[in-house]
């Protein structure tokens, strides 16, 4: 974020509480259409990004408190790209995504931390093909008004979901770290 | 083909005295032609056939291990025939023996013209594709080339057909080359062949 963003968004956090209207507001749509979550991962060194189309979030979040907040997103897998015509044609099956008899990955929060200057800690459960492990991802937050923008980014090595099994568990090929980065831009409902 | 008296009438005949005279007079490829040439012959053959062989593999982590190491050996090969193209501009080839038909000089000419071009143009349609299907070619994993064309998978296709349809001609032309070699060296009799092979005493 800019100097100047975070000066002008100071100013109208300093304008709100200086006219008494208060800034908590309870962020709890996602828009979909304007959010977006990608990830990266290597194949013999050559980087590799791809993204997920079709998702979708329940979520509940007020700056102002931000340890009662909660965010549940399930991301179809289907709607994966994984960034070459060849890698898609592999990564439905049964040693990828298995898509079949997983057709959603699961991300359910337990705790959000607040760490000050709009930085938050978010951990919950991330679940991909039967595989539930507790993760941890650092989240910015940004609101102009009535629209908050999240962004982060954490890694997970694919091993641990069992994404990529067989011959394909050779690290040396596709290196186990997959980076995800995402963009979710909510809008507080009435 | 020919009667018994056929190579007496050959060493007795004008021809071979023309193409004594050319062969005295005139010197022999450089060893650094002469090295770049066989090098690259069994460098580029092997890059070939390896090409067409894992083209045919199913998706597996060998594939794509085989794969990069087309890549990389694509991009040192390219590499290779640009030093081996600066070596030839800077050290001209040997003149063609003079008793060669015009048309036939034109041709070996062209060939020659030919067989650099698909040297040059193959790996560069190879990076190209590797670019359009979603894959940067980092050269041995370390060294990133640009990405000349963005991911676009049906450019990808074309340049994949592009790429194998340089290798057929590729492949057409050194037969041709060849064919012409051995057609030098034992119907025209001249050193045609001779003058690229690995020299065996002092010059």
């Amino acid at each position: 974020m800019t100097l100047s963003h975070n000066l002008w968004f100071g100013s109208i956090v300093a304008l709100a509480a200086a006219s008494g209207v208060a800034t908590a507001a309870d962020f709890n749509v996602v828009e979909v259409t304007q959010s977006k979550i990608s990830f990266h991962y290597t194949e013999m060194g050559v980087g590799i990004g791809g993204g997920f189309s079709k998702f979708s979030a329940q979520l509940s979040f007020d700056p102002t408190k931000a340890e009662a907040a909660h965010i549940s997103l399930d991301v179809q897998l289907s709607s994966v790209d994984a960034g070459a015509a060849e890698a898609n044609e592999e990564i439905p099956g049964k040693e990828w995504l298995d898509t079949q008899h997983f057709p959603v990955a699961h991300f359910e929060s337990v705790a959000v931390k607040s760490l000050g200057a709009d930085k938050f800690q978010v951990t919950g459960n991330l679940s991909i093909k039967g595989h539930v492990h507790a993760i941890t991802v650092p989240v910015s937050f940004a609101s102009r008004v009535n629209q908050g923008q999240f962004d982060g980014s954490f890694s997970f090595n694919r091993i641990d979901y069992g994404i990529g099994e067989g011959e394909w568990a050779d690290l040396s090929v596709i290196a186990n770290p997959i980076q995800v980065t995402f963009k979710l831009l909510a809008t507080a409902g009435k | 083909m020919c009667s018994p008296a056929a190579p007496a009438r050959f060493l007795a005949s004008r021809r071979f005295k023309l193409q004594l005279d050319f062969v005295s007079q005139n010197p022999r490829y450089t060893h650094t032609a002469v090295a770049f040439h066989w090098l690259l012959a069994v460098a580029l053959g092997g890059a070939v056939i390896f090409g067409f062989y894992v083209h045919g593999l199913h998706m597996s982590p060998s594939r794509i291990r085989m794969v990069n190491w087309h890549k990389w050996v694509g991009v040192t090969l390219f590499l290779l025939v640009l030093l081996r193209l600066l070596w030839r501009v800077t050290h001209p080839a040997p003149p063609l023996p003079p008793t060669m038909h015009p048309l036939v000089r034109l041709g070996a000419n062209l060939s020659h013209i030919g067989l650099y071009f698909l040297m040059l143009a193959i790996p560069v349609t190879g990076w190209l594709m590797s670019s359009a299907k979603g894959f940067r070619t980092v050269w041995f994993g370390l060294v990133p080339l640009p990405n000349l064309v963005g991911r676009d998978a049906q450019l990808g296709i074309r340049l994949l057909e592009l790429h194998e349809t340089l290798n057929w001609l590729l492949i057409a032309l050194v037969v041709l080359h060849s064919a012409a070699a051995l057609k030098h060296h034992f119907i025209d009799r001249d050193d045609v062949l001779v003058r690229m092979l690995p020299a065996r005493t002092k010059q």
